[in-house]
């Protein structure tokens, strides 16, 4: 197993919390490896959300998962934001905060959706230098998460996965590689998904999200709606035989069916994970990106 | 279909333009052609100089590609609204809820970082708007919202029966009380709370319409929160104003003779009433509206 550059923790298998579970897991606390939450849901922390949470976090590790930070915003960031995501992460004790590489609004004016990068130079200085503030603010290392995107710009100068990783290496966060979303976004532009991957630092990994979506012929949308296609299980394989061990989640958030059916999602990551006879030698193969020595060598360098 | 090389060159846009424009199009909610040409995407970028710059895709055009964000933000922003404001819908029906969902989020874009706030401005709006019985469902938003406030206040632990009944017979008169956080009072001049337990019989099926009465009859309201469970109950207007008085932290004796004038001149009727009233606050106290009882 490989260790990301920090050594934050192989979670194991989690799901994505959502409020119409609470109750199932309040009563019998199935055998689930972690839980991401939605931050914005838990800041307020009041009402039963937060009650259901605490309960939750008595027995689960807890990842805090955000919708509202912003990065490539040109607002300046919220303080008043960021200090409740503070407050939360330091009493879920998160191993480290996660959120989107993207902007959700411009002028105060919040769209609550994860809009698309324009990949240029303007933007990754801009995204570094806030991420490096907001990891000092926390106190807690960033980890962002590539997300599905509908539309590209002619005034991108970059492709998708260069920004990723100049952004990683630049401003030393995380990343959080949405399989599901690197389908996505490579099915609506047309490119190739594990070139992507292959060029994402696999020791900048800390976690890994899987998802449905729905295919509308012309262009998929992300929905997190329904079961995970072959496709992306192939394609987390893939990248999870560059990383290995890394925690890894399922989200579900509209049309969720019980519990059950969402956990056992979740679980068909370990039987795809099972299917790496010996990372090592997949991770040899990698046609480009760092080789295991090379990753071993270097987190050795800087922890030894 | 790739852009040739002059009309990318022509295109250059800075992010701080591109991201209002951006913004200016996916939330304007005419049609992809009025959003492009609307004046608040226009400022930041020429249709021109914005075509130059959103790519199309082997089977999307420029526009149909934005118009994946637009359509997405009409329907987050709708359900948004849906979650806050459920009975709304049932008083306008489907067809003009979506239109006032337009228009709301027109004139009141969320400038908060959670959906969860996509309602505060919405009984503003609403006594703004020229929409028929605007001050009902103006109330009726505003009964909405309180009770989404009650759910998510803090959790504050109600006083224990041992602290009530630790409290000495004589000392009664002069106690006043701190109610909990997940409480609110509310005096409603139409019958909204009759409205909104009508909406809530209906089965989730039922789609039909619910009337509304435009005549003005007071509606007074207990919201509050115990164990995680939330209630709205309609108090009368006796009741209001002492729940009111004694949340306010006025000593319960001055609390009760304050409200004596509406028990009638009848001695008979005065005292049924005033029997109806003590139980009441007997039960208000057991049901956890307090959290603290100072003597
Ligand atoms: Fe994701």
């Amino acid at each position: 197993m490989l260790p990301n550059r920090w050594n934050l923790p192989d979670l194991g298998f989690g799901v994505g919390l959502r409020s119409v579970h609470y109750d199932y897991i309040l009563e019998n606390f199935p055998p689930v490896d972690w839980f991401e939450i939605i931050s914005e849901n838990y800041l307020s922390q009041g009402g039963y959300s937060f009650y259901a949470l605490e309960k939750i976090r008595e027995r689960y590790p807890i990842v805090t998962h955000g919708v509202s930070l912003s990065i490539g915003c040109t607002d300046p960031l919220n303080f008043t934001y960021l200090e409740r995501l503070k407050r939360l992460a330091d009493l879920m004790d998160t191993p480290w905060v996660s959120d989107h590489i993207c902007w959700t609004g411009v002028n105060g004016r919040n769209t609550h959706d994860l809009l698309p990068i324009l990949y240029s130079e303007e933007t990754l200085k801009h995204v570094v230098e806030r991420i490096r503030t907001i990891q000092d603010f926390l106190g807690r290392r960033v980890v962002l998460e590539n997300v599905s995107t509908y539309v590209e710009f002619a005034a991108s100068t970059m492709t998708e996965w260069e920004f990723i990783a100049r952004m990683a290496e630049d401003a030393d966060c995380g990343l959080l590689l949405d399989v599901n979303n690197v389908f996505v976004s490579a099915f609506n532009h047309g490119f190739d998904a594990k070139e992507f991957i292959d060029a994402i630092p696999a020791d900048r990994i800390c976690q890994y999200h899987l998802a449905g979506h729905t295919n509308k012929g012309t262009h998929i949308i992300d929905t997190h709606s329904d079961h995970v296609v072959e496709g992306v299980w192939e394609l987390y394989r893939y990248a999870y035989s560059r990383s290995g061990g890394r925690a890894t989640l399922l989200e579900w958030d509209e049309d969720i069916p019980p519990f059950e059916v969402v956990h056992a999602e979740a679980l068909k990551a370990r039987e795809y994970r099972d299917t790496i006879k010996n990372t090592t030698e997949l991770l040899t193969e990698a046609p480009t990106g760092k080789t295991p020595q090379e990753l071993l060598t270097k987190f050795a360098e800087e922890y030894a | 279909m790739p852009k040739s090389t002059t009309e990318q060159a022509s295109t250059i846009v800075h992010l701080d333009e591109f991201q209002r424009w951006m913004v200016a199009v996916v939330s304007h909610f005419g049609t992809d052609e009025e959003a492009w040409n609307s004046e608040g995407a226009t400022t930041e970028l020429s249709h021109e100089r914005a075509l130059g710059n959103v790519l199309p895709s082997q089977t999307l055009t420029e526009y149909e590609r934005i118009g994946i964000y637009r359509r997405m933000y009409f329907l987050r922003m709708r359900d948004a609204l849906l979650i806050d404001v459920p009975s709304i819908r049932f008083a306008l029906g489907q067809s003009l809820f979506e239109e006032v969902v337009e228009q709301y989020f027109t004139r009141y874009p969320s400038r908060s970082y959670t959906l969860n706030d996509s309602g505060l401005m919405f009984p503003t709006f609403v006594r703004e708007s020229s929409l028929p019985n605007k001050e009902f469902l103006a109330e009726l938003a505003e009964l909405e919202l309180a009770i989404s406030r009650v759910i998510e206040a803090p959790e504050t632990p109600p006083l224990t029966a041992e602290q009530i009944a630790a409290v000495p017979a004589d000392a009664w008169e002069n106690v006043c009380f701190v109610p909990i956080a997940a409480l609110e009072l509310h005096a409603f001049t139409y019958p909204v709370h009759d409205y909104f337990c009508a909406f809530e019989e209906k089965s989730s099926e039922d789609e039909t319409l619910l009337a509304i009465s435009g005549e003005p009859s007071y509606n007074y309201v207990c919201i509050h929160r115990s164990d995680y469970h939330t209630e709205h109950t309609a108090l009368t207007e006796a009741e209001y104003e002492l729940l009111t008085a004694l949340t306010a932290s006025v000593p319960l004796g001055i609390a009760f003779e304050a409200v004596q004038k509406h028990f009638g001149e009848n001695p008979a009727d005065a005292e049924k009433a005033q029997q109806h009233i003590t139980s009441r606050f007997q039960e208000w106290m057991m049901s956890g509206l307090f959290a603290a009882i100072r003597t």
